[in-house]
């Protein structure tokens, strides 16, 4: 059932089971797995069916550091970000949860193994094919290979590509439960605690017509994103002053994006005819595509110290098919006319581009804060500061040269390196793939974590957080598809509880 | 760091306790190492003339070359040598029909023994060789 949060009279009190706030893919997966079982669900979505300019003016804030269009790029409606994201899904590896003592403040509170069963539900959540990702299972339909690179140093997997749209998918599903309640237009303005007391016993909820009410419940999920999540958390100091789950100042810290570098670190090919279709997408009959990519080996990433890093290859339509050596290619001579082709085969020298993304490494100095300025619903609006580290910028480098050295030894080709100055140009492009982790991160002690393994807040007994804020590292694969198991996994949980 | 016994000789010049202390110490913190093979002198000698021959893989070579050479320097000996040497520690690995050249070079990047010239991520074995073609004029 949908409600229009706008038509509910001022100071209303809904009384329901469990509160969800927010329905993106994580608010939206926790409603699949509750719909029609014996207990009533109210979800809270503070946008309509369809985005809208006065609901996404919400979102504005201000942004220092890098990634200006970052605070933009996400959508209040049913449905969320989901609504217009690529579909790009992949698993983290066994490796990210692992604690790295190269990595400040890494390591899950559990395995890998333990997440697979929600992984492969996750699967049928996102409609996307079996929980799968490595080359050996997936051939490609016209017999392309992957690229013969020593598995050590770089391993070809790939992704799993359904971008689907949970909201026009898995409305239906939400009219048609019996226990699930969404009102739309219904933005949530604050979690009120007691300072005697361990629970969150209710949220108000406003609307940009003016009315608000409240929510009782004795579960609350905040499942609003990776900014929202803990700036709802900020505001809400009912409690304390200084916002739920935020004892020991980590609400909001830790801010991770995927780094993104995207047409740097071309290479040439030794052969004539390299096939790169296995890394272009190619048409799956379930779901939309696979594409294959390739990822650091584990080994490698252990021994050199490396964090998550992983690229997708392509060949640039205009350029693709040109000996480097021509000289036709003047506009792009500075790149390549000094290259040696003396190790190479032949003269037919192709050049290809690649695009990597790669793990953050968790920054206290990255990080959601509150501005001054407010909403139009009062509430303060958020301020992301976006920090990247040495060590990150570094890592990206470093798995350029891993990946060059694999296509060398393969006889490939040789990768031209971005420049080692962290004051060069690319290191300035370096852009996020709106993927919003680490601000209400998951550890099991409170000093360095807003919530433990079954992702409830810290010192607070009913209150919940799903999404990729949790995350306490990010490797370096789209965050969607572990979204979406950490919230099978918690409503499992809180399952659990409500017996 | 790899030196030949000419090279070795020079740097210790001809005490016998320098040289007694370091045949105690095992010869380790220096490598020992022969002069390379006369076929894989006479192959890195082709190799040259070939690439030589070829304007634009000698133009191409060269602007590496120079890169390197101001980076790394490097006498026409040296480099001969260093990628004589790498020729020869495939030899024992390879088939006679083997490109050496290419099976160093191979070599080099499966033991992460690369340089950065001009931006490019290359073999030891390949960089050195366009220094070699470089030097050659």
């Amino acid at each position: 059932m949908f409600i229009d949060g706008r038509s509910v009279p001022e100071g209303h009190l809904v009384d329901t089971d469990i509160c969800i706030i927010g329905t993106g893919p994580a608010g939206i997966t926790l409603g699949l797995e509750f719909a029609d079982l014996p207990f009533n669900v109210c979800l809270l979505e503070s946008g309509d069916f369809e985005p809208r300019p006065e609901i996404s003016e919400l979102n504005k804030g201000p942004t220092t550091g890098r990634h200006g269009e970052a605070l933009d790029c996400r959508e209040r409606c049913f449905g969320g970000t989901s609504n217009h994201w690529t579909g790009w899904c992949r698993p983290l590896d066994a490796i990210d949860f692992d604690q790295r003592s190269w990595v400040p403040h890494s390591g899950w509170p559990f395995a890998k193994d333990h997440l697979e069963p929600y992984y492969s539900r996750a699967h049928e959540v996102l409609g996307i094919g079996p929980p799968r990702f490595d080359a050996e299972f997936w051939k490609h339909p016209e017999g392309a290979q992957p690229l013969p690179l020593s598995p050590d140093l770089v391993r070809t997997e790939v992704y799993q590509i359904e971008a689907r749209r949970f909201g026009p998918v898995y409305r239906q599903r939400f009219e048609r439960a019996s226990n699930l309640s969404v009102y739309l237009h219904s933005s949530v303005v604050e979690l009120h605690g007691r300072p005697d007391s361990t629970r969150v016993f209710d949220v108000t909820a406003k609307t940009l017509e003016g009315n608000s009410f409240r929510v009782r419940a004795p579960f609350f999920i905040l499942a609003a994103g990776g900014i929202e999540n803990p700036r709802l958390l900020l505001v809400s100091r009912s409690r304390t002053n200084v916002g739920l789950g935020n004892e020991h100042d980590i609400v909001g810290r830790c801010f991770m994006e995927h780094p993104h570098v995207n047409d740097i670190g071309f290479w040439v090919a030794a052969q004539s005819s390299i096939d790169l279709s296995y890394y272009r997408p190619w048409d799956e009959q379930e779901f939309r595509a696979v594409m294959g990519m390739l990822v650091l080996g584990r080994e490698v990433a252990i021994r050199e110290r490396r964090l998550g890093f992983s690229a997708t290859l392509y060949s640039r339509p205009d350029e693709g098919v040109r000996n480097p050596l021509s000289p036709s290619v003047q506009r792009s001579a500075a790149d390549v006319e000094d290259l040696d082709t003396s190790g190479l085969d032949g003269s037919d020298v192709r050049e290809y581009r690649c695009y990597c993304r790669t793990e953050q490494t968790p920054n206290l100095n990255s990080r959601i804060l509150l501005t001054d300025d407010r909403d139009a619903l009062g509430l303060p609006r958020a301020r992301l500061h976006w920090e990247l580290t040495e060590q990150d910028v570094l890592n990206i480098r470093e798995g350029l040269r891993i990946l060059g050295r694999a296509l060398g030894e393969a006889g490939v080709g040789r990768l031209r390196m971005p420049a080692d100055d962290l004051d060069a140009g690319w290191v300035g492009d370096i852009a996020g793939g709106c993927h919003h982790m680490g601000t209400t991160r998951m550890s099991m002690d409170p000093a360095w974590g807003v919530v433990d393994a079954n992702c409830k807040v810290h010192g607070v007994g009913n209150l919940y957080v799903a999404g990729s804020s949790v995350f306490p590292t990010c490797g370096s694969a789209n965050p969607t598809l572990t979204i979406v198991a950490l919230a099978v996994r918690l409503a499992d949980h809180i399952k659990e509880r409500m017996r | 760091m790899t030196l030949s016994r000419r090279e070795l000789a020079r740097l210790l010049g001809r005490s016998a306790a320098v040289w007694a202390a370091w045949w105690a110490h095992g010869c380790t913190s220096i490598g020992w190492r022969d002069a390379p093979s006369v076929s894989a002198q006479q192959a890195v000698d082709e190799r040259l003339d070939r690439t030589l021959a070829d304007p634009a893989t000698r133009e191409s070579s060269k602007a590496l070359g120079r890169a390197y050479l101001e980076s790394y320097g490097g006498s026409r000996d040296e480099l001969r040598r260093e990628i004589a040497w790498a020729m020869d520690r495939v030899a024992t690995r390879t088939k006679p029909s083997d490109d050496l050249f290419r099976r160093a070079v191979h070599a080099d990047f499966a033991e992460g023994e690369m340089v950065e010239t001009s931006g490019w991520l290359l073999s030891h074995t390949e960089a050195r060789f366009s220094a070699l073609v470089a030097l050659a004029e």
